[in-house]
């Protein structure tokens, strides 16, 4: 089976800002793929070039099978889409929005639909202006949800949601994925990536700087140790692969490569190890990897 | 007075906030009036043109858009101020206070700014009260700009007058604040309390209206009947403003008495809940754009059959009118044609097809709002194509101005027909205004090409509506050619006065044709968004 997404060298300006810069990106089909950035970094950019709502300046981008610009209304017949912002019709009830939007995309699952507004807990008959903005995004998912397509496009889509709504949106993401559908997942929240995507594509100033299964992410980077050892661990920071040992009394905490786990563990032991600790690197971690040059470092503020 | 902590700190953020729009609003007023009672004795220059006026102001629809037959007897000036500005200003006074009063209160809440602002040691009536101060503070500078320059207009006014037309407008303007702010502590919604506050205002303004052709007391009932019931410059009454200063007082109370019954963020009447589900048109493109712009449609097309069949309803008195007013009858007579009547309503028709070229850029340019709130991406997003969400917005766009350009020459015909048993003036008056329909889609084609080619300069379709406007007022007070030919309707003969143009009935439909097929294939190409 084709790939659901395949973009090569994609790039975008706005007049002189460049939003993508030579983005590649591979979405298998029937996979979740996570697309983790900060603001600005060109996610949606991209997937409004993947909608065929701007034209790229080259490279180019295959979605379905299809070219997003030219055959966008026949490709929008297999997909649906969560906007990051969403904005609705301020006269029309949040019910009214969700039908108008589902059935522009061809249909309406009415038992569907209602089992969605129950478990999103939403008041269909209140008007959109009233709506608070995780409300209205409710609305764009419940659309999106209700309909029957082959590939979700969600940008950012549980921004404004509260945890309870999140484990619901969960759910229906793994449904999705279980009936076979793709899902591409915008997101800078790295818990809701972590647990829902298979693979991860990490995005920064319009590239796509890492792609792969968390797995392997995980490979090339290192795992955080903190050991309670008998005797103070004096030789570690001569072992390769060992970074960062900050030593506390008998304690020691300090990370290391992948691929040298084995013999900074080897080292380890002979210090009479009485407690340990390690944890894979979390998605934190892989971020700021990529965007640890751009962390300032918090200014003291001088109390008043 | 805790509840009112910090009241002091609002004023001077409302003042510094909205500076600007007080300066305009203040300086509009106080400017329109000073230069319509300055040009009064251009209008009017003559004892004899006055009560010309006045008999035309005896007249029910004389009495419906003045006053009460305020001192017709003896014309003078300050009679004229007396019995056609009061309404209107007070009027205008207090639709800004609903506009300024809704702004700084509970469109403030709404958007959960008020909320950062009452987290502050803010008492609870802070906010409400620094508005209303603020909204006061203006009315009573106006008022007292307004009584120190009317007696030096030169129209002979008293100062006592002077002062009392003054405080009997303002303080229609002030017991609108306060209603405003009650209806605000009410409604849950900005857009709503606006709607209220301003349907209020024109309920006023029509039961004195009502009462003032029947003479009855019903005008009583009527802030705006209060303020013309002090009668300024003819007799002076002072007393109605007791009443502005009773009402208002209570009304104010009223509104803080249901500002500690409410819950933050809420209203007395929550929003009213609307259908579930979508009817089955909604879920087309067409059916989508027509719900989107019936509001405005509605609207415009019983604003323009009310406007026409007033000004049908005049073309018997225009003859005595313009008879009266040699500088009336000097702008009919150069639009030409065989009778006075005729030239009025060659100038009509051109005005209110002016009325529908603006209605038309307005529905026209819903598409780029839709565009930048976003809501455009979401609809493309689904299997329409842009070609088709764009003409059905301007498919009802182009029906509604047919239908608008329709109600203007019927109304018109109509009433013109009722006053004069002339039925013809129906067919006339439809041929008049659908004359200028070239016009209409030559700016709506500038429009849509504007839209589908350089949407950040939409405005642009603004500003060709405001050529159209001086080219209609160049009509009137005679402006060089050149000036009246920057505007499509320049180019057009005035009917029925004169003949139809066939040439530039022609040209102009055939630019409108290709703007809107240009408009069209600039959108098919190009990016969807604010950027």
């Amino acid at each position: 089976m084709p790939e659901a997404i395949l973009i090569k060298g994609l790039e975008k300006s706005y007049g002189t800002i460049k939003a993508l810069n030579g983005l590649d990106l591979e979405v298998a089909t029937g996979e979740v793929h996570g697309f983790l950035g900060p603001n600005g970094a060109g996610k949606t950019t991209t997937i409004r070039i993947l909608l065929g709502l701007l034209q790229a300046d080259s490279g180019s981008a295959q979605l379905l099978g299809g070219d997003p610009w030219e055959d966008a209304v026949g490709l929008h017949r297999r997909l649906a889409y969560v906007p990051g912002d969403v904005e609705l019709w301020p006269n029309l009830t949040g019910g009214q929005a969700i039908d108008v939007l589902a059935r522009l995309r061809g249909g309406v699952d009415e038992k569907r639909r209602d089992e969605l507004l129950e478990r999103f807990d939403l008041d269909p008959t209140k008007k959109a202006r009233t709506y608070s903005k995780g409300n209205r995004q409710k609305v764009a998912l419940v659309a999106a949800l209700a309909s029957d397509v082959e590939l979700l496009l969600l940008d950012e889509p549980t921004a404004g949601l509260d945890p309870l709504m999140e484990r619901v949106f969960q759910d229906y993401i793994f449904q999705a994925k279980t009936a076979g559908k793709t899902v591409f997942l915008s997101s800078h929240i790295l818990a809701q990536v972590e647990k829902l995507c298979d693979r991860v594509s990490i995005i920064r100033l319009g590239e796509v700087v890492e792609s792969g299964t968390l797995v392997e992410m995980r490979h090339l980077t290192r795992t955080t140790i903190e050991a309670d050892t008998s005797r103070p661990a004096t030789g570690l920071a001569g072992i390769p692969g060992v970074h960062d040992v900050v030593h506390d009394n008998s304690r020691v905490r300090f990370s290391v490569d992948g691929e040298h786990l084995d013999g900074a563990l080897r080292e380890l032991n002979q210090y009479g190890v009485r407690s340990l600790v390690s944890h894979p690197p979390t998605l934190e971690e892989l971020m700021l990897r990529h965007y640890g040059d751009e962390v300032e470092p918090v200014e003291e503020v001088a109390t008043a | 007075m805790r509840t009112l902590a910090g009241t002091g700190t609002l004023i001077r953020f409302i003042l510094r906030r909205d500076r600007f729009r007080l300066i305009v609003w203040i300086g509009a007023v106080v400017g329109l009036m000073a230069s319509f009672a300055a040009t009064s004795v251009d209008l009017f220059p003559t004892p004899e043109s006055l009560q010309a006026r006045a008999s035309i102001m005896d007249s029910p629809i004389g009495v419906a858009f003045s006053g009460p037959r305020i001192g017709l007897d003896d014309y003078t000036y300050g009679a004229y101020l007396s019995n056609e500005y009061v309404g209107f200003l007070a009027v205008t006074l207090a639709l800004m206070s609903v506009f300024l009063v809704v702004r700084n209160t509970r469109l403030e809440e709404q958007t959960g700014r008020s909320e950062l602002v009452r987290a502050n040691p803010v008492g609870r009536h802070a906010p409400a009260t620094a508005a209303l101060s603020v909204v006061v503070g203006a009315q009573i500078l106006i008022g007292v700009l307004l009584a120190l320059l009317l007696p030096g207009t030169g129209l002979d006014l008293s100062v006592e007058g002077s002062w009392l037309f003054s405080a009997a407008v303002v303080l229609v303007g002030i017991v609108f604040a306060a209603l405003t702010l009650l209806i605000a502590e009410i409604s849950s919604h900005s857009r709503t309390a606006v709607g209220y506050a301003a349907t209020a205002v024109g309920a006023a303004y029509m039961i004195r209206a009502l009462g003032d052709i029947e003479d009855s007391a019903l005008s009583m009932v009527s802030p705006v009947g209060w303020a013309q019931a002090t009668r300024p410059f003819v007799d002076d009454v002072w007393w109605p403003l007791l009443l502005f200063v009773v009402s208002g007082v209570i009304v104010t109370w009223a509104s803080f008495v249901v500002a500690t019954r409410r819950d933050f963020g809420e209203g007395l009447l929550a929003s009213k809940p609307g259908p579930g589900e979508a009817s089955p048109s909604l879920g087309r493109p067409l059916g989508l754009a027509w719900r989107l712009q019936r509001g405005l449609l509605v609207g415009w097309g019983v604003g323009m059959f009310v406007l026409a069949a007033t000004y049908g309803g005049l073309v018997k008195e225009v003859e005595t009118f313009a008879g009266e007013n040699p500088f009336i009858e000097e702008a009919l007579a150069a639009i030409g044609g065989g009778s006075l009547a005729e030239s009025w309503a060659s100038m009509l028709g051109f005005m209110m097809m002016a009325l529908t070229a603006s209605f038309v850029v307005q529905a026209i340019l819903r598409l780029r709002a839709e565009e930048i709130a976003h809501r455009a991406e979401q609809v493309l997003a689904t299997p329409v194509e842009r070609w088709r969400w764009m003409g059905s917005h301007l498919l009802v766009a182009a029906g509604g101005t047919v239908v608008i350009a329709l109600l203007a020459g019927f109304g018109f015909g109509l009433s013109a027909g009722s006053a004069t048993g002339e039925w013809s003036w129906i067919g006339t008056m439809i041929g008049a205004t659908m004359s200028h329909f070239p016009s209409v889609i030559f700016v709506a084609g500038f429009a849509v090409a504007l839209f589908g080619l350089l949407p950040r300069l939409t405005y642009l379709a603004w500003v060709l509506i405001t050529i159209v406007w001086i080219g209609w007022l160049g009509v009137i007070v005679g402006l060089p050619e050149w000036v009246s030919n920057l505007s499509p309707f320049g180019h057009e003969a005035l009917v029925p006065a004169n003949d139809l143009n066939l040439t530039s009935f022609g040209v102009l439909s055939a630019i409108a044709v290709v703007l809107v097929v240009a408009g069209f294939l600039g959108f098919q190409h190009r990016d969807i968004g604010t950027a």
